[in-house]
């Protein structure tokens, strides 16, 4: 075997299949597109190359909404770290303290990840409808009619309402990864803290969160780079609407791309996002790196 | 020697997987890439796309996947692959399939704005050669109007559609109003529901044709239709006082809460749903809705009737003039294998989306169908339309195809802002102005 992988030529024969597969299918979309944000073109007709011009207009013409997308995405993104994450680590905890019916809690909390997130968007655009909405009708039982309002119709809430279900949705997911991830830390440690005295808020920040950091720091770059991809739900409850109130980059380029044929100014879009999620992918990377040293 | 031929069996080994899947790759292309092949029979395959998928309950769709099979039980030398989308996500597939040059044999579109970029860009097969005298003679005056650019022929429209305020007599009844016959009534029956706690129009504005469909004919009416083409087109100015009347009388509407309260967070079905489980009044939309309306299983059958949008006081436009006309229809993919084959396939679907669209009180008819139609089956609720509808003294096309891509999505979601108070009706017109630039 060593041998083998001293052979340069075996070994650029056996990774050649997958890396022209990795090639065609993931590294040269991303550089096309690279290409298209450079043109002003419909999709079809003639291509006009405008260099930067693309990118220039993204950042300056308020109408495309581009910046607004960008907002509200870091608003969904700031939500996951600051309610997502910490509930997806208070359940691991709690239940990994031995909880009784600790197995069934996990598959309640993990269902919502296996629902398909169109199935998810209709139960919750059930939710808030207006007039037969769960919501609605719970605020009229309890005599707050004044709050009532069509949720997602309105400017005000929409963005809110949208958040709530992608928040709540992956709650699950990242207590299922911390769960199991706290399960293959060596039960002496936990032992040893109970005979020092340690109380569960003292193991809890003192031995299971410094011990199971890797696999924070892969829930941080998940969320964080999930919630600038996030499509789905959004597509599912409003399409951006109403009247682009909760647009996210990748509605908005969608829509710029397909409805409004303008395949240039789209890629640009799809560039923007690419690079954001690398960076922060970065970011998240150096700072756990710091933080080592 | 013994490691020699190790390496050697290694190597070959790579090199088989390697050339494997390429092999593996470049057969999959073909069969993506390559959508007509003549089988060894000698049948011709051709490709169709088009809206219309096996729900059950969508009437035109059944139509057409029944259409699809009388074609093939005709022509054994032909078979027919299917492929369908829904609405929005259709107008997206098309898009892309056609710019990466892997649209079908034949598929469905929509004459105007939305065929026009494919044409310019060469896509399209032109017809002209194919439309001989005795077709020419079988298809009623001026159907092929939104399929000619530039004086030539690109497609076959299948129906005519227009759009009606269907109207839920029962509930009117209830609250002892009479149907709209002006605008300003029509404002009074909304007030009068809204306060009652009946939503007057049932709107599905996140499918944003939906409430295109109802700006469109207000615009109408407010204008008439030679002076509206002639504001669309940018010879006028949309800041023209009948224009402006049109989006005061919209934002007037929108004001006493004529429209469902969270439209923007419905979709058409769902808002066609609220309809004909009687939760709404009224509800604005294409004749095509009357299958749904009337259905087995709709609570509302038998007690809605369709009227023409109200005439506005001081509109220029007439009740007799319309929104819609021959736009849904097929055009050929111009990389096609058999275009006479295909030209033969487009004109049965045609002809026979006509008849059986017709036949099941949907749309009406694009060709002379004789007497190949029993009138004593249509539904009276279609018949309604098909009597106003003959009256017309004249079809504008619907504005989202009217533009092209942008200024139509634009065109959209100034409405959508007018329709929430977020722009003036000034502002509003302000917008479409820079729109149409």
């Amino acid at each position: 075997m060593g041998k083998l992988l001293q052979n340069k030529k075996a070994i650029f024969l056996f990774m050649a299949p997958a890396v022209l597969f990795f090639a065609v299918i993931v590294v040269a979309p991303v550089f096309l597109s690279g290409y298209y944000s450079l043109l002003e073109w419909d999709g079809m007709g003639e291509k006009i190359f405008v260099g930067f011009d693309n990118y220039a207009r993204l950042f300056t013409d308020s109408g495309d909404k581009f910046l607004l997308a960008l907002k509200n995405s870091l608003m969904i993104a700031v939500f996951s770290l600051l309610i997502q994450l910490p509930m997806g680590m208070l359940f691991a905890i709690i239940l990994s303290n031995g909880v009784r019916g600790e197995r069934f809690f996990i598959t309640i909390f993990f269902i919502p990840v296996i629902i398909s997130t169109v199935a998810i968007g209709q139960l919750w655009g059930k939710i808030y409808h207006p007039d037969y909405g769960l919501l609605n009708t719970l605020l009229r039982n309890v005599g707050f009619d004044r709050l009532t309002r069509a949720w997602l119709g309105d400017k005000e809430t929409v963005l809110a309402a949208v958040i709530t279900p992608i928040i709540w949705q992956y709650i699950g997911y990242y207590m299922l990864l911390f769960y199991s991830s706290i399960k293959s830390v060596s039960a002496d440690l936990f032992d040893a803290a109970k005979i020092d005295g340690a109380s569960r808020i003292q193991t809890a920040f003192r031995i299971t969160i410094p011990l199971i950091k890797p696999m924070i720091k892969t829930c941080l770059i998940f969320s964080l780079v999930g919630s600038f991809k996030t499509y789905d739900m959004v597509c599912v409850l409003t399409d951006g609407g109403p009247a682009h109130a909760s647009e996210v980059p990748t509605t908005l380029m969608v829509w710029t791309i397909f409805k409004r044929n303008q395949y240039g100014y789209g890629s640009a879009m799809a560039v923007i996002i690419v690079l954001i999620c690398f960076s922060l992918y970065l970011l998240v990377q150096k700072f756990f790196k710091a933080d080592n040293e | 020697m013994k490691k020699k031929s190790r390496r050697m069996t290694a190597v070959m080994l790579a090199a088989i997987l390697g050339v494997s899947s390429l092999t593996a790759c470049s057969t999959k292309n073909e069969q993506e890439g390559n959508d007509n092949s003549e089988a060894s029979d000698g049948k011709v395959t051709l490709t169709v796309w088009s809206l219309y998928g096996t729900n059950p309950e969508d009437k035109s769709a059944a139509a057409f996947q029944e259409a699809i099979k009388e074609i093939m039980d005709e022509d054994s030398s032909v078979e027919i692959k299917l492929d369908y989308a829904e609405n929005e996500a259709y107008k997206t597939k098309i898009k892309a399939a056609v710019a990466a040059n892997e649209a079908p044999d034949i598929y469905g579109t929509w004459g105007g704005g939305f065929t026009q970029p494919f044409v310019e860009a060469d896509k399209v097969l032109q017809i002209d050669d194919y439309l001989t005298d005795e077709i020419n003679s079988k298809l009623l005056p001026g159907v092929l109007d939104y399929y000619i650019y530039d004086g030539n022929v690109y497609g076959l429209p299948t129906k005519m559609s227009t759009c009606h305020l269907f109207v839920n007599k029962k509930i009117m009844d209830e609250h002892e109003l009479k149907l709209p016959n002006t605008f300003d009534e029509l404002v009074e029956v909304c007030k009068t529901l809204r306060e009652a706690g009946i939503t007057p129009i049932s709107l599905g504005s996140k499918d944003r044709w939906a409430i295109g469909k109802v700006f469109d004919m207000m615009g109408v009416r407010a204008c008439g239709i030679e002076e509206a083409t002639k504001i669309l087109s940018g010879k006028d100015s949309f800041n023209n006082p009948d224009f402006l009347y049109a989006a005061e009388n919209f934002n007037q509407l929108a004001e006493v809460g004529a429209f469902t309260e969270n439209a923007v967070a419905l979709n058409n079905d769902e808002a066609l749903a609220d309809f004909t489980l009687g939760k709404a009044a009224m509800f604005y939309n294409g004749s095509w809705s009357c299958g749904f309306i009337n259905s087995d299983t709709s609570q509302v059958k038998g007690d809605v009737v369709a009227i023409p949008f109200p005439e506005m006081k001081d509109g220029k436009g007439t009740v007799n003039e319309f929104v819609g006309g021959a736009s849904d229809g097929f055009v050929i993919n111009k990389d096609t294998k058999y275009p006479d084959k295909a030209f033969e396939v487009l004109q049965k679907i045609s002809y026979k989306m006509s008849l059986k669209s017709y036949q099941n009180s949907l749309d009406m008819p694009v060709w002379d169908l004789g007497d190949e139609v029993d009138e004593s089956k249509i539904d009276p609720l279609f018949a309604m339309i098909v009597e106003d509808a003959s009256q017309s003294t004249g079809y504008m096309e619907w504005w989202d195809t009217f533009f092209e891509g942008s200024a139509a999505q634009d065109y959209l979601y100034a409405l959508i802002d007018l329709s929430m108070g977020e722009v003036t009706p000034e502002e509003f017109c302000e917008t479409m102005n820079g729109i149409v630039q």
